[in-house]
């Protein structure tokens, strides 16, 4: 019986270990890790390293003239720009962060970007 | 020179006034540390759904104390430097519920009937049109939708408020206007805003130096400032607690209040 209490307790410290162990790799693991993916915790814009926009923002974005919804656009040189279908005005995006200044958007007004149907449903 | 003129000028202003300091203002200690932070929450009273815009960011102090309360936070500000820095130092902080967009106040780019709550932090007072502005919280705020301001505010007495008026610019050439809780009250009626509640904040009094420090002020100007505010009546100094040691000020305070007006209708 003696022997079996015995062996019990070395497998409990055994146990022991191993949880120690496992604690420290993984408490190095996150120490590495530090940066959450982009878009992973919180209620949701997750900026972090990507710098786009997040859909959360792009949907409440509208035109600061017409309040109507802009579309993300990304042009020939992979610039991306927040359109206004209905006038072919363009904020452009710095890093992730939307220009939405009136008077950005006039001065890259893209007229050929105008869409008939998104004037017409405004 | 028309009120589009105009505004645009104050625009211009506060952009060259802010652009160059804009990592003074997120690390500065009075800015981040201001205890109304915690007032704002308070009078708020988050229940971790809401969606909240903070208009003219600055630091991003007032984001980075409502974001781990809600839902999300969306930070604008009309300088694209003080929202690079908002946004380092907010992301730094592990917090990624906050989105960035420049954005002059008075004209917001966002859809109507939007947000729970729109918040304005020591900024107003810059606005080129603060009455545009609250138009504009007004539209983007949902239905029972609340705006908070809190701000340096004008004084009833004109005296005593041309006063302040006087210093606060002198200091730093893009300070608008205090306005006056009337004159709030008049901004917050005319876009469909009651006005629920207001107070007095005391913040802490400048201590000068920094005060003046953190505007760049020039040396020279920065004496003459002092020698005109040591030449002020008792009644004045005392107003607006002069302090002064070897000829030299060493405080003052000025007036702050914090507003709340709330959109009218039911909550979703």
């Amino acid at each position: 019986m003696k022997i079996v209490w015995r062996l019990l307790g070395l497998v409990a410290i055994v146990a022991v270990g191993v949880a120690i162990f496992k604690l420290l790799r993984q408490n190095r693991q996150d120490n590495v890790f530090e940066m959450p993916p982009a878009g992973q915790s919180g209620g949701g814009y997750g900026s972090g390293e990507k710098r786009t926009i997040s859909p959360e923002l792009l949907e409440i974005l509208a035109d600061p003239a017409d309040k109507g919804p802009v579309e993300l656009i990304t042009d020939g040189n992979g610039k991306e720009w927040l359109l206004n279908p209905r006038n072919g005005y363009r904020y452009p995006v710095e890093d992730g962060i939307p220009i939405m200044l009136i008077e950005e958007g006039e001065k890259n007004q893209d007229p050929s970007l105008v869409r008939e149907e998104a004037t017409a449903s405004e | 020179m028309t009120r589009k003129d105009l505004e645009s000028r104050i625009k211009q202003r506060v952009h060259d006034q802010f652009s160059p300091v804009a990592g003074d203002y997120v690390s500065s200690v009075t800015h981040a540390q201001g205890a109304d932070l915690n007032r704002l929450l308070n009078l708020a009273e988050p229940e971790g759904h809401e969606r909240v815009l903070d208009v003219a960011t600055g630091g991003g102090h007032t984001a980075l104390a409502f974001a781990p309360h809600v839902h999300s936070v969306v930070a604008s500000d009309l300088t694209m430097e003080m929202l690079q820095a908002a946004r380092q130092h907010i992301t730094a902080q592990g917090v990624s519920n906050v989105a960035f967009c420049q954005s002059p106040a008075e004209v917001l780019p966002f859809a109507s009937n939007h947000f729970d709550l729109v918040t304005c932090r020591v900024a107003a007072h810059h606005f080129a049109n603060a009455r545009a502005f609250t138009c504009e919280a007004a539209r983007v705020l949902r239905p029972g939708g609340m705006l908070i301001i809190s701000d340096h505010i004008g004084l009833e007495d004109a005296a005593l408020d041309a006063f302040m008026d006087l210093f606060e610019r002198w200091r730093d050439p893009s300070h608008v206007r205090a306005y006056s809780v009337a004159e709030w009250s008049m901004f917050l009626d005319a876009a469909g805003l009651t006005l629920e509640h207001s107070e007095d904040y005391r913040w802490e009094p400048y201590e000068f130096a920094e005060w003046a420090a953190r505007q760049r002020m020039p040396v020279a100007e920065q004496a003459a400032l002092e020698q005109w505010l040591l030449a002020a009546p008792e009644r004045f100094r005392s107003f607006f607690e002069i302090t002064e040691q070897d000829g030299r000020v060493v405080s003052l305070r000025g007036t702050f209040g914090i507003l709340v007006g709330r959109k009218p209708g039911v909550a979703r």
